[in-house]
């Protein structure tokens, strides 16, 4: 009445050795050559090894989730255990068909061969109940899942293409359209390859475009003071100044206070920004690991603790600094202004920067670092000639600018002006004479230029708060500050002519709930610090992922065996030869070599009957099935001696359809329909 | 008399009247080996009845049939209990449900209540009257016919009345020339007139007890329970199949096993009966079945679904 032959899986003729191959591909694109070669030995291992399981779906569901689960611990140990941050999460994909062989593997020693789809998703899991898991052999996916893999390892050669284009020709060829010529069809593969090709070039290429706009973009807006070429100053703003109260650095260790940490040096002033000319970076070589030595010297150390922002920073150092130990960056760069910037660092580095008071950070001074703006040298020699400067020796000039700010100017972060334009240096130093430091900072180095010294504009922090929680010297955002280093006597000098108040100035400003923030910022600060001294080895910093993960594996490894065991008691002991090796495996695998796959819905023996065979073969096949059924089904006549007939019989009926060069294509439905009907 | 020859020899028989159905000849025997009634379900005219006659002449046993209408009361089925003066009590007069088979034809023509009257004959061999029980004989073998729901004038059986069959089977249209044939059998003679009664109802009983002896293993069982669980969940169902279901499948396929002459199930026994014996059972989600969905196609999508022990 009714018949099976309709919209039964399609028969799928995998080609063989597909997943080795596809593995093989993937050990040679990332260089895992050798777990690539141990993952095609496992895998093919069912060719040799006869034993077959009969799992149910429940069964494949709880290897995938264990996959998945392994997977999403891997990633997150990558995100937020390991150094490499989001970057591991491409380590990780590189080994997907490590990860997920597992379920692969199960389902070729099952005896279907193929993989319940509730096992992949889900969604299918809620149906499950009702006894129809489809299934799939996995194959074709993990043969995908291998080349994804591969292409993680972002090996951009022309080879990686090659055999990508023959590798998809291979998996291909077995599912294309009947009745089209080779030629079409392989000229369809290369067209749709090199489609492929070009669009990935184009996005590529986008994302390039893209990636140079955005950092053009946010290098001037966002982080201004990371560029070690340019300094914005809100010279020119109109408004209140607000730095954050944030907390950007930690410093243990320091002595004599307050102490400037500088993080840019600039000499060239246009436009209300200070450049850094002719200060390319140069990298500084490292010494061992983490050690990075500039010059040679000795002197005391100052702990500094910073976050980084994706891995780079110009740190802020002391002026006399000539070595930082501790230090875990990939790179460490300075320029002849004594800026310090490193890359490919984690969220947060703890070093120690030693300093040598006798040791000069920066070059010596050169002829833009004399250049006065033509614009404001009128102002400027008004200013100067009021303080009374011109005719003094350097040292007395540096002091006489300082006095002169601090008695005649006032600091402010409200900036105005008279009618509402741009404020202007010149408005600051004649008229209105109240600013904030960057004022300050670039009036005293132009004053100090227009009498003759040589002098440069000097961004950085100024470590002055003691955190009695910490027991540390903590660096908010507002500790940002700018002074000018004046070239006196042969050395590089600080000259700081912000009045002296602007400290307790920008402290005032601080709501009264920050230091509920400030302790949340230590709790994350201590957290960080503990996980990433714990990296100094890096197996230490293993154990502690590992301890995490265990408890975790276990429990899982506790569910599945507890469930397999309720299931070992009930069910499987009343399907029966669960686990045994079905005794015409033979048979079934010389048949699937010719390309008849059962169905799995198709009972064995129908299946069999209507094989298109030779009437010889016919009746020999029925026999055996007959005996077969009778093994299987009859709970009467389960013995040995039955079983190990059967398995003479279909290796003799294996050998003899091998013998008969059956051609599989010419009917390569099986016509089980007819025997039920 | 074992199994396969009684199917063998009462198939013969049916189907020298009934051309071109021994699939469904096949299952009905199943069915009368089983324990199991049978409805026919059909258009007019594909030979409903004529298979239930053949069916009910090639066993030497009682035979009625109750032409269901609309005004079939209760007791015109199962009796009726009359005062007799004479012996100054009630009698109880037997119905037409006191036999060894029972065509009830065009079942669905006559009201739920007297459909319902059938439910305890069915499902227990026994009928209450006023109280008092009466026993069935132990050949108890209902063929009830009936024309699909759509047409007018009927009531579709409640779904616990459904339950109670075994199988239901449809006929369908036979090909051209088995319907040439068949007009030249109808010419001299209707060939119901010709056949005679090849089994008794002792044979029948015989059989019943025997099919205990086909044996199934415990993978087949599970195979047939998970056929019957997958109706509870699959999508659209609103009624799933029942327990019974299971056993009714289990045994057909045990009688379907045993005309193979074979002693055990295989469980393309289970799958050549499943469609039949659960199909009538489900009942679907109401816009399903307007938008031309059929219980058979669930199942047999089922059938299709669940993996077969091999």
């Amino acid at each position: 009445m009714f018949s099976t032959d309709q919209r039964d899986w399609p028969v799928l003729r995998l080609p063989p050795l597909l997943v080795t191959l596809g593995l093989a591909f993937w050990g040679w694109a990332t260089g895992l050559l050798l777990p690539a070669l141990v993952l095609a030995v496992v895998i093919e291992s069912p060719r040799i090894a006869k034993a077959r399981w009969s799992f149910d779906a429940k069964d494949f569901e709880r290897v995938a989730d264990m996959c998945s689960i392994g997977f999403l611990v891997l990633m997150a140990w990558q995100w937020f255990g390991s150094r490499n941050g989001p970057a591991g999460l491409i380590v990780v994909l590189t080994w997907l068909p490590f990860i997920f062989i597992a379920i692969l593997l199960m389902q070729r020693f099952d005896v279907r061969n193929a993989t319940p789809l509730s096992a992949l998703f889900w969604s299918l899991r809620r149906r499950r109940a009702d006894g129809v898991p489809r299934s799939l052999p996995l194959d074709y996916p993990f043969f995908g899942l291998c080349v994804v893999s591969a292409a993680c390892a972002n090996q951009r050669s022309p080879w990686f293409f090659g055999g990508l284009l023959l590798l998809a020709g291979y998996a291909l060829y077995p599912l294309r359209a009947e009745g089209r010529r080779l030629g079409a069809w392989g000229l369809a593969l290369g067209c749709a390859l090199a489609l492929a090709y070009g669009l990935q070039i184009g996005i590529l290429r986008a994302q390039e475009q893209v990636e140079s706009f955005v950092m053009d973009y946010l290098r001037d807006r966002v982080f201004g003071r990371a560029d070690p070429f340019r300094a914005h100053t809100a010279i020119g703003d109109v408004g209140r100044v607000k730095l954050s109260d944030r907390i950007l650095f930690r410093v243990a260790g320091a002595q004599a206070l307050p102490l400037k940490l500088r993080d840019g040096t600039f000499n060239v002033y246009a436009h209300d920004s200070w450049f850094a000319q002719g200060a390319s970076f140069r990298s500084v070589p490292p010494q061992g690991t983490s050690s990075w030595v500039m010059s040679e010297g000795d002197g005391p150390a100052l702990q500094i603790s910073a976050w980084l922002t994706r891995g780079r920073a110009m740190l802020p150092l002391p002026p006399s600094v000539y070595r930082l130990d501790g230090l875990n960056v990939g790179r460490v760069e300075a320029n002849a202004f004594g800026s310090v910037r490193v890359s490919d660092g984690p969220s947060l580095i703890l070093f120690s920067a030693r300093m040598d008071g006798s040791r000069e950070r920066d070059g010596p001074p050169e002829g833009a670092d004399l250049q006065v703006p033509k614009r404001l040298e009128a102002a400027l020699m008004q200013v100067l000639t009021e303080a009374g400067g011109p005719g003094l020796a350097p040292a007395e000039v540096a002091n006489t600018i300082t006095r002169f700010f601090q008695e005649r100017f006032a600091y402010t972060l409200k900036l105005q002006s008279a009618d509402g334009s741009r404020r202007t240096l010149e408005h600051f130093l004649l008229d209105d004479r109240r600013g904030h430091c960057e004022y300050f900072a670039s009036a005293a180095t132009l004053l100090l230029r227009a009498s003759g010294i040589p002098a440069r504009y000097a961004t950085g922090y100024v470590v002055e708060e003691w955190s009695p929680v910490e027991r540390q010297f903590v660096v908010r955002a507002r500790h940002a500050h700018a002074w000018a280093l004046a070239w006196i006597d042969g050395s590089w000098r600080e000259v700081d002519a912000t009045p002296a108040g602007w400290f307790a100035a920008e402290a005032d400003a601080e709501p009264a709930w920050w230091p509920v923030a400030d302790l949340f910022s230590w709790l994350g600060f201590s957290f960080q610090r503990w996980r990433v001294s714990g990296d100094e080895s890096d197996e230490g910093f293993s154990t502690f992922w590992l301890l995490a993960i265990i408890p975790l594996a276990a429990w899982v490894a506790w569910r599945v065996t507890r469930r397999n065991r309720v299931r070992t008691a009930s069910t499987a002991a009343s399907v029966g030869a669960v686990a045994t090796a079905s005794p015409i495996e033979p048979l079934l695998e010389r048949l699937e070599s010719l390309g008849f796959r059962r169905p799995a819905t198709v009972s064995l023996r129908p299946w069999l009957q209507s094989l298109p065979l030779s009437p010889t073969l016919q009746t020999a096949v029925a026999s055996v099935a007959h005996t077969y059924a009778r093994w299987r089904f009859d709970p009467a006549s389960i013995d040995t001696s039955t079983e190990s007939t059967l398995r003479t019989l279909a290796l003799d009926l294996a050998k003899k359809i091998e013998a008969e060069a059956v051609n599989p294509r010419d009917d390569m439905t099986p016509r089980h329909g007819a025997a039920l009907s | 008399m074992d199994l396969q020859s009684l199917h063998r020899r009462i198939a013969a028989n049916v189907e020298s009247v009934v051309l071109g159905q021994s699939a469904t000849v096949r299952k009905l025997v199943a069915a009368l080996v089983a324990g199991g009634h049978v409805l026919l379900e059909d258009f007019p005219g594909t030979g409903k009845t004529t298979l239930a006659k053949a069916l009910a002449r090639s066993i030497a046993a009682e035979f009625k049939r109750v032409q269901f209408t609309p005004d079939l009361l209760p007791s015109d089925i199962v009796g009726v209990s009359i005062y007799s003066p004479q012996a100054s009590q009630f009698a109880f007069h037997a119905g037409p449900v006191f036999t060894h088979l029972l065509l009830a034809d065009e079942i669905n023509r006559a009201s739920p209540r007297t459909q319902s009257a059938l439910l305890e004959a069915m499902a227990e061999g026994q009928v209450s009257v006023d109280g008092t029980r009466h026993v069935l004989p132990e050949l108890f073998f209902v063929v009830a016919t009936q024309n699909p729901v759509e047409f007018h004038g009927t009531y579709p059986l409640p779904e616990a009345q459904m339950d109670r069959f075994a199988l239901k089977l449809s006929l369908g249209y036979v090909s051209a020339a088995q319907e040439v044939e068949m007009l030249t059998a109808q010419n001299a003679k209707h060939p119901l007139e010709r056949i005679a009664p090849v089994a008794s109802v002792d044979d029948v009983l015989a059989a019943r007890r025997s099919l205990a002896n086909v044996r199934v293993a415990d993978a087949v069982k599970r195979y047939a329970v998970d056929l019957v669980a997958a109706t509870r969940n699959a999508p659209g169902v609103t009624l799933g199949a029942s327990p019974r279901a299971s056993i009714a499948l289990m045994k057909l396929a045990q009688a379907l096993a045993a005309f193979d002459g074979e002693e055990f199930v295989s469980p393309e026994h289970v799958q050549e009966i499943a469609v039949e014996a659960i199909a009538h059972r489900i009942v679907l989600e109401r816009n399903r079945s307007f938008a031309g969905a059929s219980s058979a196609a669930v199942v047999e999508e089922i059938v299709k679904s669940v993996a077969v022990p091999v």
